[in-house]
Order: structure tokens, then sequence, then C-alpha cells
């Protein structure tokens, strides 16, 4: 069960930062993102492993930490893009579960669902990469007010979450969900519809200051034609138009799928997922260089691989430094999970789905194409008190959640006989600043309420700690 | 049966708490006491306790209760199910076990008989609005009292030797030894009976009124003597609230004052108003040949309530319809002309449903005044029913199958006003395809036939090209179908249904309606009928148990057998809301029986033929 | 005892849950006239009445003819009218506004809307909440982008809140910043009880003097100790018994009011309330049919409830900071219809309550004879009123809100 002890204490004491990393290097792209080999001088740490989990999963339980320990980074980085676990039968189990109704917009089992495959799924970088796009993307329930058409997009999001970028576009783009929330339902020749085509150039692809108002209305023609019609995407022959259009200083008879694919291929395309994919892995506190980037865009350049791209983020110096250890503030539904997954307990979905909204994030409902803004604007007084009364009542037990959380095996996992510091192990490896610490064991002494509060009253302080919303 | 689990279940977590630990050392004190018998009939328990008592709980004919739950076949079937199965696999069941065992061991006989000869001359609980609570146990006999004593001598013995703080403080009130413990604690033995409190003063005035033959006692008041007659001498047992009091509570009073919305002051807001007045409430139960039978009468003058939903005269609901599938059934007596009248004061906080509806109204009747022209012509007989559908394998089947329900009205004229009622409906589903086929979904085909003198219109979704018949998609679970026969508009969401529903009232016109006096609301549930269905959509319900409680796949199943096995118990359940008196009265009739393990599992076969 | 008194008392003396949270920094313009004496926050309180509320009969042009003959069943008469001068009444329901008006609380535009309202609810609602009418793809509602901006110098506290049962409306949806829909002030607070909250936040206060400069952790610290103090204010306002079951009327506008009250007096740096009467929707207001006891059973639930908020806000001197309007998706048509209703119009009057008005009536009311399909033409644009709202009030460039720029109302408030 457990490994030498020396590899699951941080070698540095707890306050300060596990893993320092020179300007110099820095500066020199390459470096950055070259696969991480611990050494003497940066040892691959427990703090780390915790914070691969956290931003390629939803949180390590404690049997995965350990692994980890063991196998070193890339192993474990391997683990998280390739699960050896059976992944198709669990999604086809999944995917069987509660069919939408297709005339309802109530969106509340579906995303219950979604959630509980979130905290059970044995390939939660997949999941988290669904998000991402999910984020990316921004369609909205507001506007498509349908179950159903939500549910088919965010399967398609997530079967293609870690393809290639033009076929996820290119079924993105085919999918109700999005031409009913960007008013693209019918697409005339005389008149086509310009806010689909607008936010596919501006938001998703290559961006404000590449294109002109000509290609954008080129592009608006050859996206002529297309209707959704019962909950599917027809091409409408005489709508479409068939001529030649002058895009982006190509010519041609462009149709829906050729402009797609131009899209999705321009390097400009490319830096903005690089970009997209930077704040959302490696840090949310500041701007990138762009040559720091650079290295990045060229290689997803070449073939639009995600996959690829997640990999090299994930395995890099960079990843495993200062840059991106805690820079990053929780969604909601990382705070949430982050404290249920590694405890391996289930909870009711169908309010906790309500619950984060209260914290902000409605999933199937983010900001119109733009996504949420995350990092800082997930926390004011009313969202941090919010996520410290849903910690609580999470870690409680009873209504409406009825976690299942078995206290004794978790503390089975550790030799250690106190909890608050299995917890701390297991959520925050350790680190933590000495008033936090002093925090959580002044709690077991004066208490408040109660003299002597249980390991739930305690879990839920150590998740209201400001170190436990860092990401 | 549920009475017996609730009594064990108790008893468990009784034992870890810490109030009970004070009746363990009570009752460790009579062991080492004789009993004193009384030589004339005892006084009612009622009658020794004071006046003010806020809530009591007097179970006159304990054995009416126990004879029928603890009976062999009723016990044996207990055991055998899946329920029972979980109790036994629990901590703290051995310990359970072994004092059961005990018990019987020193009593002699089976814990049945132990348990019915220990309490079968009465339990009364009496509660203060100071808290202060007296419970008083009458046994069948002398003998078995002493017997009961004598088998807990050695155990407490042994409990209390090392304790010596157990043992209480001994007084002779009013002639009877009692045993304090503090001023939290009493108990006293006295005809027969053990009486425990939980405060010495009340013990010592309980103690009073028995010496006083039970002068001015609760049992002497006027309300108790009332609520009493009213439950009818065969009561069982009887609850009774003093309603002054409760009424004080903060929290009642706000849920009292708040606003009702229109279609729950249409159900009850003629019992909120009489509640709201009433002195006292009384909820007796009693055990006959038909089941269990809960009456609750509530002190107040029903003539003061307002008059939408008290019938005339011996006028009262008509009995509720039956048709095959049934799965619940309600019959009204509601004034819908008076009730619109009385809004103001039913539900005086405009609520958007209201003013949508009455713009429907006004756009379904056109040139009729809602009140006068429309809700006048209704008469107040209005029944409801839901039941199983039976699906046309030829029309298609959907995957998830939704139960049908139909409202059944009498119109005043039904030559004049059914043509109008014909014309609203067919508007209304006219507006409802309309507003579906804005949005992109397919709407309405309505079919309109005549046979004899049964008029019925159904409209339908057409089935969709390359549908699988088998499983359809929700909404062909409603065809929402009109039908007219006699004086009779039948309102319904599936045509099978309403078929049925003209067949049961032409049955029952020609075998003669006849109302129950002085009744204004009758509901049925065929609980059988409703297990019965619910087995055969386990698996929606299983997964939407699985995200609403969170629990795994085979929690959730397990949660929904015990569910049913609870449900399984209950053939059927009835009740009747009535002035009887000048007060109203309700009843609640439940039909028991032993669960089967059999019906729960084995999914019935789905959909079915015609 | 005032409110800084009551404080010391129930909260004690202690820095860490000093008498409100640093001011925020909010006025985008410069225009701001600084005071020596420390100013309190000005607040706005938008209320939605859903349905397409009937300003004909609810600020009664009881003088005029052509109102008594195209209503014949529906008319107030002149004997039942609540006067207000000019010719103006207001529905008899209004008691509470009309006492309103005479103590100088009350102001009533007239004639508010916009030109081509296609008098169809989503569709109008939908213009009301974006201010963008000929732009159907707009992404944000107009309290959304405000709060966009705020959020830009006080990303801490939200700027705006919803306090109701129903889906926020549309008119809050922002880019960034999250807005609470709260029912109740207790669904703000309390967090943490007693000593445990003191311990955190002093710990957390320590840590942010003496431990590592990392600003991110730090920021994050803030919020935390921010939090801690808001919900122990909000508890001790929303514990406070209140003799006040006689001052709210049972409606359920009015207590949505009250907690909005709360959360004032709990200074949480809120800048904007939204509340909602009718339900959303096609809410109560829609009165096609049996118009008179509906629309004066909802005028009087407006009015008491709003009155009553007032007469609660100025008890403790708030009122004249706090700035409560009221506004509709369209009016109604002059005259009835055959079901003793009416139905969807333009044109219809916008109550303004507040200690600061310097206007009780702005406008007049519009012709009617002059009738665009049956109901009276809007002469002022209802983005006015948002103008006037935003920066005479609020203190936030319209413009960047509203998209283009709309002269706020003159004279109606003073400059802030």
């Amino acid at each position: 069960m457990q490994s030498a002890s020396s590899l699951l204490r941080p070698l540095a004491a707890p306050s300060k930062r596990p893993l320092t990393m020179n300007k110099n290097s820095m500066s020199e792209p390459d470096g950055a993102w070259a696969p991480f080999k611990p050494d003497s001088q940066r040892p691959w740490t427990l703090p780390l492993a915790g914070h691969l989990y956290r931003r390629a999963g939803f949180g390590a339980r404690w049997d995965e930490l350990e692994n980890a320990m063991t196998s070193g980074p890339q192993a474990a980085v391997d683990g998280l893009l390739n699960p050896a676990a059976d992944v198709a039968s669990f999604d086809r189990l999944f995917d069987s579960y509660s069919p939408a109704d297709s005339e309802s917009k109530d969106t509340g089992q579906v995303l219950a669902w979604w959630l509980r495959r979130m905290l059970e799924t044995p390939h939660p970088l997949r999941e988290r990469m669904t998000l991402f796009w999910h984020d990316y993307f921004g369609i909205s329930n507001i506007e498509v007010e349908n179950a159903r058409d939500m549910q088919h997009y965010i399967r398609t999001l997530r079967r293609h979450a870690l393809g290639k970028f033009p076929e996820l576009l290119s079924a993105v783009a085919s999918e109700p969900a999005m031409l009913i929330c960007l008013h693209a339902k019918a697409s005339r020749k005389s008149k086509p519809a310009l806010q689909f085509p607008e936010t596919l150039l501006k938001q998703y692809t290559i961006g404000a200051g590449h294109f002109t108002e000509t290609d954008l209305r080129e592009a608006a023609r050859a996206f002529a034609g297309r209707y959704v019609l019962q909950h599917e995407v027809k091409i409408i022959a005489e709508e479409q138009d068939t001529g030649i259009k002058q895009f982006l200083g190509r010519q041609g008879p462009f149709g829906s799928a050729e402009v797609l694919d131009i899209l999705a291929r321009h390097p400009a395309t490319a830096e903005k997922i690089v970009t997209r994919l930077y704040r959302w892995f490696i840090s949310e506190a500041d701007t990138p260089k762009p040559e720091l980037l650079r290295p990045l865009v060229e290689d997803f350049a070449r073939d639009f691989d995600i996959a690829r791209l997640v990999g090299i983020i994930l395995r890099s110096n960079c990843f495993f430094s200062q840059v991106a250890y805690r820079r990053r503030i929780k969604s909601p539904v990382e705070f949430a999970l982050g404290i249920l997954r590694p405890l391996n307990a289930t909870v009711a979905t169908l309010p906790l789905g309500n619950a984060l909204a209260e914290l902000g994030q409605e999933l199937f409902q983010p900001p119109i194409a733009t996504g949420w803004p995350c990092g800082r604007h997930w926390l004011n007084t009313f969202t941090m008190a919010k996520r410290i009364q849903l910690a609580q009542r999470l870690l409680n037990g009873g209504a409406p959640f009825n976690t299942a959380l078995d206290w004794n095996k978790v503390m089975r996992q550790t030799r250690s006989a106190d909890g608050a510091s299995h917890l701390l192990d297991l959520w925050l490896q350790n680190d933590i600043s000495t008033a936090s610490r002093q925090a959580v064991s002044r709690l077991k002494t004066t208490g408040g309420k109660v003299s002597r509060p249980n390991l739930a009253d305690t879990a839920a302080f150590i998740a209201s700690l400001p170190e436990f919303q860092c990401s | 049966m549920q009475g017996v689990i609730k009594v064990e279940m108790n008893m468990k977590s009784i034992a870890t708490r810490k109030s009970v630990r004070c009746l363990m050392a009570a009752l460790a004190g009579i062991c080492l006491q004789s009993v004193v018998t009384g030589a004339e009939s005892p006084l009612p328990a009622v009658q020794m306790t004071p006046a003010e008592t806020v809530f009591a709980l007097e179970i006159a004919r304990p054995l009416k209760i126990l004879e029928p739950l603890l009976a062999p076949e009723t016990v044996q079937a207990f055991s055998a199910s899946p329920i029972w199965a979980r109790i036994e696999e629990g901590p703290q069941f051995q310990g359970l076990a072994r004092a059961v065992g005990f018990l019987e061991l020193q009593m002699g006989t089976d814990w049945q008989t132990a348990l019915k000869k220990l309490v079968g001359g009465g339990v009364t609980l009496a509660v203060q609005s100071s808290r202060e609570t007296i419970l008083t146990i009458e046994a069948q006999d002398a003998n078995s009292l002493d017997q009961f004593i004598q088998s807990l001598q050695a155990f407490i013995k042994a409990a209390t030797q090392n304790n010596p703080a157990l043992q209480g403080a001994e007084q002779v009130v009013h002639g009877v030894k009692m045993t304090s413990f503090g001023r939290r604690a009493a108990w006293a033995l006295a005809d027969n009976r053990l009486m425990i409190a939980n405060s010495v003063e009340l013990m010592e005035r309980a103690l009073e009124l028995r010496a006083n033959k039970g002068a001015n006692s609760f049992g002497k008041s006027a309300a108790y003597t009332a609520a009493r007659t009213a439950a009818g001498p065969d009561a069982a047992a009887i609850f009774f609230a003093d309603m002054t009091t409760v009424r004080s509570n903060p929290k009642l009073q706000q849920a009292l004052a708040k606003n009702l919305t229109p279609l729950p002051a249409l159900l009850v807001g003629h019992l909120r108003e009489a509640f709201k007045k009433a002195n006292w409430l009384s909820i007796s139960l009693d055990a006959t040949a038909d089941g269990i039978r809960i009456k609750a009468v509530a002190d107040a003058p029903a003539s003061e309530a307002p008059r939408f939903a008290v019938p005339q005269a011996n006028d009262g609901v008509l009995p509720n319809l039956s048709v095959p599938g049934q799965l619940a059934g309600i019959s009204l007596y509601r004034d819908l002309r008076a009730f619109y009248q009385a809004k103001d004061e039913l539900f005086p906080e405009r609520t958007s449903g209201l003013v949508f509806f009455e713009n429907m109204m006004g756009i379904f009747f056109s040139g009729l005044h809602i009140s006068e022209g429309v809700l006048a012509e209704v008469d107040p007989h209005i029944r409801l029913v839901a039941a199983v559908q039976q699906y046309d394998p030829e029309v298609g089947i959907p995957a998830i199958k939704i139960p049908a329900f139909a409202a059944v009205m009498k119109l005043r004229h039904p030559q004049e006003f059914g043509e109008v009622v014909e014309e609203a409906w067919q508007k209304a589903i006219g507006m409802a395809s309309f507003t579906r086929g804005q949005k992109g979904l397919p709407g309405f085909l309505i079919d309109r036939s005549t046979n004899k003198d049964v008029k019925i219109s159904v409209a339908y979704y057409r089935p969709p090209k390359d549908a699988d018949l088998k499983a359809l998609e929700p909404r062909f679970n409603f065809r929402p179908t009109l039908a007219r026969t006699g004086d009779y508009v039948i309102l319904s969401s599936a045509d099978g249904l309403a078929r049925q529903v003209v067949e049961a009232v032409k049955k029952e016109a020609s075998a003669g309606a006849k109302p129950l006096p002085r009744t204004h609301t009758a509901a049925e549930i065929d609980v059988n009928a409703l297990v019965k269905a619910a087995v055969s959509s386990r698996e929606p319900l299983i997964q939407r148990m699985m995200i609403g409680q969170g629990r795994s796949r085979e929690q959730a199943s397990e949660q929904l057998d015990n569910l049913l096995t609870w449900l399984d118990c209950m053939e059927k359940a009835s009740l009747e809301g009535l002035e009887e008196d000048g007060r109203f009265v309700m009843y609640l009739t439940m039909k028991l029986r032993a669960p089967d393990a059999k019906r729960i599992k084995s999914p019935a076969s789905s959909g079915g033929s015609k | 005892m005032n409110r800084r008194e009551f404080f010391k008392k129930t909260l004690g003396a202690s820095t860490l849950l000093a008498f409100g949270c640093a001011a925020p920094n909010f006025l985008l313009r410069s225009a701001a006239a600084a005071s020596p004496s420390r100013r309190r926050e000005t607040i706005l309180v938008v209320i939605q009445l859903s349905g397409g509320n009937d300003g004909l009969n609810t600020v009664i042009p009881y003088e005029n003819d052509i109102y008594h003959r195209r209503r014949p069943t529906l008319r107030i008469t002149p004997d039942k009218v609540l006067k207000l001068g000019n010719g103006l009444g207001l529905h008899p329901d209004m008691q509470g506004f009309q006492r309103l008006y005479d103590e100088g609380h009350l102001a009533i535009v007239q004639g508010v809307g916009y030109p081509h309202n296609n008098r169809n609810h989503d569709g109008a609602m939908r213009d009301w909440h974006t201010a963008k009418p000929k732009d159907p793809t707009a992404t944000t509602g107009w309290i959304g982008q405000a709060l966009d901006f705020y959020t830009e110098k006080n990303f801490s506290t939200p700027g705006g809140v919803f306090v109701g049962h129903i889906e926020p409306p549309f008119a809050l949806q922002s880019k960034k910043a999250i807005v609470p829909k709260v029912q109740t002030a207790g669904d703000w607070a309390p967090v943490y009880h007693g000593k445990t909250a003191d311990t955190f936040a002093g710990l957390l206060e320590a840590s942010s003097q003496n431990e590592s400069q990392d600003e991110f952790l730090d920021e994050i610290r803030q919020v935390t100790i921010q939090t801690l103090r808001a919900s122990k204010r909000i508890e001790s306002i929303a514990g406070l018994s209140a003799p006040d079951a006689a001052v709210y009327p049972q409606y359920r506008l009015a207590q949505t009011l009250r907690t909005i009250a709360q959360l004032i007096r709990a200074e949480l740096g809120v800048r904007i309330f939204f509340a909602e009467l009718g339900g959303g929707g096609i809410g109560g207001f829609d009165t096609h049919a049996g118009q008179a006891a509906n629309h004066g059973a909802l005028l009087r639930e407006l009015s008491e409830s709003v009155t009553s908020f007032a007469h609660d806000l100025e008890k403790d001197k708030l009122l004249e900071c706090v700035l409560l309007m009221t506004f509709s998706e369209f009016g109604r048509t002059l005259t009835e219809n055959g079901r003793h209703g009416t139905n969807h119009g333009s044109a219809a009057p916008l109550f303004l309550v507040g200690g600061a008005l310097k206007k009780r009536l702005m406008g007049v009311h519009p012709r009617l004879d002059d009738l665009e399909e049956d109901a009276p033409k809007p002469h002022t644009d209802f983005r006015r009123v948002y103008a006037t709202a935003l920066e005479n009030w609020l203190g936030i460039e319209s413009r960047l809100v509203l998209g283009e720029s709309f002269a706020p109302l003159e004279g109606l408030l003073g400059s802030v």
C-alpha cells in the first residue's frame, strides 16, 4: 500500500513552492514544453501529483496519488490520456441512461447524468475536455430551449474532445443546438444568417483582425441553405448559394464544409486554441507571451491533433512549474467534484446541478459564444459563501445531496489516525500556509457550535480554505 | 404491521437514548416494589391528567390493534419480506433479539402474548404546553404486571448494582408510592398501572387528581368529552390536540396566514378556514374487518365555512366511478360559481396562472361571463379518474407509459351548453396545435364520431413514419378527448379511458346514482394497481432515484423494492370528507394485507392488448 | 439608536468586522461630486411587471371623454379615482402610491415605450431586457452589461442581485459578472457561526500580512475575508426580530422587497436589485378578460408592497440612496374588448420611487385621439429612462451599456 514514505512527503517545507523554475528557463520556449524529467533540483513530489490530477481530472483518490508517486509523471500522464479501464462499456452504459425528452427545455436530468458521469468516469481527462469545448463554443440552452438538442450536442463534443479540431468543428457546426443558439435556424440564399458565421470567425476560429467584412459575407453565403427541421440540420438545395466565393484570399465554389475546413486549419485558429488551452491547463493568472506559445502553435498547426497538444502541455516543464502550480481557480464543477471524487463519494446529482448554478456555473448555459470568464470572476462574496455552504451540505450528508461517503474507508487508506491530516494530504497534499494550518488545528479545539467537530465539519472547513479554491 | 415495525425500530434506537436510561432506572426501582391493586374500578388515565393538556394520545383498546398486527400469518409474511432481512442484518438487532428472548423466557409465553398482556389494558400519553409528559401503561391484569416486573428483576439488579445513583427517592403522594429522580423523572404504580412522567410536579398532580376522582381533570373537560363522543365508542385509540394552544405556535400561524393559490383553495380551502377556528382536533383509530379506519374531527362550525364546498340538504358527492386499470378516483362536490365569487377571500394574491386561465376562458367561451355564463353551468358533482392505459399495438406503444386522466362533469343544460363546450374544446386543441406549430412541433388531428347518444371527439398525433411502434415518444400518451353522453361531459387525456368512463357513467345512470349524503370529498386509491404500474416502470424509476438521491444502481433497486413492499401492504385506501353533527369530519380507510415478494419482483407484462 | 451604534453593539468593535466593506471605486466617469462626509452608494431597484400593465387604468386621464367612451365597463369613474392633479389620477387600489406621491417620493414618467413595439410578450420583454430592439441577436441584458463594467473594478462584490423565485430574467444576463439569485436574506448567510468565523477571518488576515507574496492566493484570501464579514452583517440584520409583520403586508412582492431592504442595510456593495411581479412570462398583468378585479388586485399588491418598502427604508434614512423603477413590456389598448379586458398596446407610464426625486410628473399623457393600432403612442423612449438611472443615478456611462446615446430625463434626479 505505501511505498517509501520519502516519496510521499514533500522534500521542501510545506509553505515553500514545490518546484522553482527560474526565469531563464521560461524564456526558452522549447525548454518550457519539453517533457518534465524529475531530478534532485526539481523532484517529483506529492503536490505536483495532486496538481496533475486536479488539472487533468477532478482530483485524485489516494491510491491514484500513490501510484503516481511510484510511476512518475510521464506514466501518470499516459494513464490520464489513455486509461487502462474499459471506457467504451462505461460510455455505452451512461449513454443509455435518461434519454432526453425531445419536447422539454428542462435540462435538469441530462445535467444530472453528466455530473454523475464526471464523478464516475474512468477517463476524467476526456470529461475535462468536453467541459473545455462546452465553454469554448458557448452554446446556451437559453436560446436552444431543448434538452434533447443540448444532450446531442454535448455527446458530439465528447466524441471529438480529444480528436482532431477540424472534425470537431465540422461536427459541431452541424449541431441543431449551435444553429438555434446562433439564430441560424433558417439560412436563406437571399438573406443568409449572419450571427453564426460571425461568431464562427470571430470567436471560434481565426478571430477579429484576420478577416474582412467581405470574408464574413462570403462565409455567410457558403452557409446558406442550412435549415434546422425536426431536430436535424438539413440542406435545402434551392436555398444553397453555389456561386464562386472569395474567402480569405482563396476563391472557389465553397460550401459549408470547405469554409469550415479552411477556418479550422488556419494558423490563427491554432493560436486561439492554444491560448485558450494555456488558460485552461496552465494559468489564469498571467497572459503568456506569444513566444512562449509559438512551439505549441506550430506543432498543433501541423494536423490539429488535440490529444497530442494536450499531452505536450500536461507532460511539460511548464506545467509542473510554479508558472502553473495553483495559478487557476476551480470552477464550481471542479470545486464540487474536487471534494467528492477523491473521497469516492456518490451524490444526488440532480440537486447538485442547481447548486452549481448558484455558484455561478449553470452547465448548458454558458455566456453565449464567449463561455465562462473563469479566473477571479468565479469568486465574489456571494459565490464564496455559497461554496462554503455547498461544502458543508455535501460533506454532512443528509438532504438534499444524500452524499454516500464512507469515512472509515477513507481513513483506512492511510496509516495516519488523524482525519484532518489525511484530508489535507488528499486534497491539498499538505501544501498550505501556516495560517490555514493553524486554523484547521484550532477548529479542533474551539470548534464553534460543537466542541468536538467530526470529520465532516473539518473537511468542510478545509474546503473553504483559500488554497482549496485554487486548482 | 406497520405498528410493530415502528415499535421494534424504536426500541432499537431507544436503547441509546439518554432519556430512556431514566426509564430503565425507573423500571429498576419497580422490581423492588410490590404492586398495589385498587379495590374499585380504576379511574380512566385521562382523568388523571390536568385540564390544560395540549396533546393526548389515548390507546383505550390496544388489543384491537395488536391482535391483527401480531397474528401469526402477518408475522410470518413479514419475516419473509426483504425489509425484515435488512433489519436482521442491522448491528443492534442481535441485542434486541436477545432482550426479547429473555422476556419470553421470563414471562413464560411468546413475545406477542407478553406484549398483549403488558399493555392490554390501555396506554395513555399526555403532553402539557410546558413539554411535561406523563405516560400511563395499564396491563391486562395484575398478574401480568407482576410477572413483567419480576422478569426484569434480575436484569436490572445487575445493571444498577454498580450505580447507586440510579436508585431514586421514594415518597408517598396521595396514598401512592412515588419514586423520583431529581425533578425530571418520576414513576408510580397504581391500580394495575405503571405511570411514568418526566416531571415530578406533573406526577404529583396526576396522583392528586386520582385521589380527587378526576375532578377538574382533562378527562372530564368539555372539549375531551366532545372529542370522545365524536370519535365514537369503538375507537381503539384517540389523539387529541388543543388547537387554541397549538395555533399560538408562530410557525403554524405563518403557514395558516399564507395566501393559497386557486387549486389548493378549491380542494381544501373550506377545511382550512374551519381549521383556523377549531377549538380542538381529534384523530381516532379503529381496526375493522375492512382494515384500519382513521377519523379526524375538527371542532369548528361547518356552517361558518365557505359555502362552495358544502352540499345542500342531503346532497353530496356521487360515488366514485370504477373503470378497468383504475389507479385513483376523486369525487367532489364543488359549486364552481360560488367558489369563483369567493376568490377574493380565498386567494387574494393574483397568480399569473389564474389570469391566464381567465384569458383562455374568455377566448374559448367567447361572449360568456366566466362565472355566470360558464362556471354556473357546471353542476357541483365533479369526478376525476386516473387509470393505467391500455395501448393499441397498431397505433403504437410509448416507451415511457403515463397514466390517463379524465374529468367527469354534469351540465345543467346539456343541450345548449354541451355545444358550447365542444366549441371551446376545439378552440383549445386548435390553439395548442398552432402554438406547437410555431415551435416546429407536430400538432393534432381531430376525429369526431357519434354513436347512438354518445359524441366523442379525439385529438391525436400522427405517428411519424419510420417510428418504432413499440417505443414511441412520451407525447403519444396523450390523445385529448371530449365525450358527451346524456347530462355528462367527459374530458380525458386518452380516448380509451374516455370510452370506459362513458360506459361506467351509463351503467350508473341506469342503476340510479345516489349521492353520499353530506359528503364533500371522496377519494379512492387502488394501491395495488399503483404498485403494479410502478413495477412495470422499474427502470425509469430506478434511474430517477439514482440521480435524485445519489444511489448506486443496486441501492436504488433495493430502495425501490423496500418502498414497494411497504406499499404492497396496502391494498387500497379511501378518504371521505363530510359534514357530521355540524363539524367537518374526515375518514381515511386503509385495507391492509401481508406483502408478497412475488408481486413486487415480477414485472407485469408491459402494454397489454386491448 | 442609529445604525452605527447598532453595529457596534451587536458586532463589537473588532477590526475584523468593521462597518461596511471598502466602498467600491465604481464611478467610471469622473463627474462625481465628492463630498466630505462618507457618501452612501446609490442603489437601483427594478421591478418587472410581467404581462403588459394597462397604463390607462393605472394613471387615469379621468377628464378625457374618449377614455370613458371607449371603456364602458372598465373605466374608472372620476369619483373613484385618486386624484393627482393635471387631470390625472391613480387607480383606486393604489392608495399607497398616492401617499408616496404626496410625500414627493413618487414620480410618474408618462408615455414610455419605443417605436415599432411588436406587442408580443417574448419579443417585447426581450427588447426591454436587452435595450436593443433592433438587434434580435443580443447576448446580454442591459443590467448584465452594466454589471460587466462594474465587475472590472469590483470583482469581489456582486453588483446586482435578483430576488425572486422565477428564472432570472434576461436583463441580468451578463458575460462576466455572476448575478446571485436569492429568495430570502438567509440564502446569502450565515457561513460560519460565532467564534469559528472570527478565528478563520483573523488567521486569514494574519497570513495575508505575513506570508509569501502570492498575489493570486492573496486575492482569494481577501474575498474570503470579505465573505465572512458580509455573512456576519447579513446574519445580524436578518436576525433582527422585526416587529414589521405590520409593516410589510403578506404579499409575495412585499416579502421580496423586505429581503431587498435587508440586503441594502447589510451594505454588501450591491448596486442593482431586480424583482418581479406577475409571475414572469405571460404574466398576471396580461388582462385580456375580466380585467377589473385582477388588475386591481395586482396594483394593490404593487402599491402596498412598494409603499411599505419605502417607509421601511425611510426609517433608517436610506430612501435617499434608493431609486426604484417599475416597467412592463407594453401597455394596453384603449378600447376594451368583448371580454371586459384589453389587448396588447404600446405606451404606458412608468413609476419611479425614491428619496432623491426632484420632479413628480414627467411628460404629458399621450393623446387619446391619435392612436396607433388602438393604443396610445409612446413619446419617451424607455432607454432614456435607463440612461437616467445609469448615468444620473449609478454613474455608469449609458452609451457603453445601451449601444447608443440616449439623453437622460432632465431635472428628474439631482446630480450624483
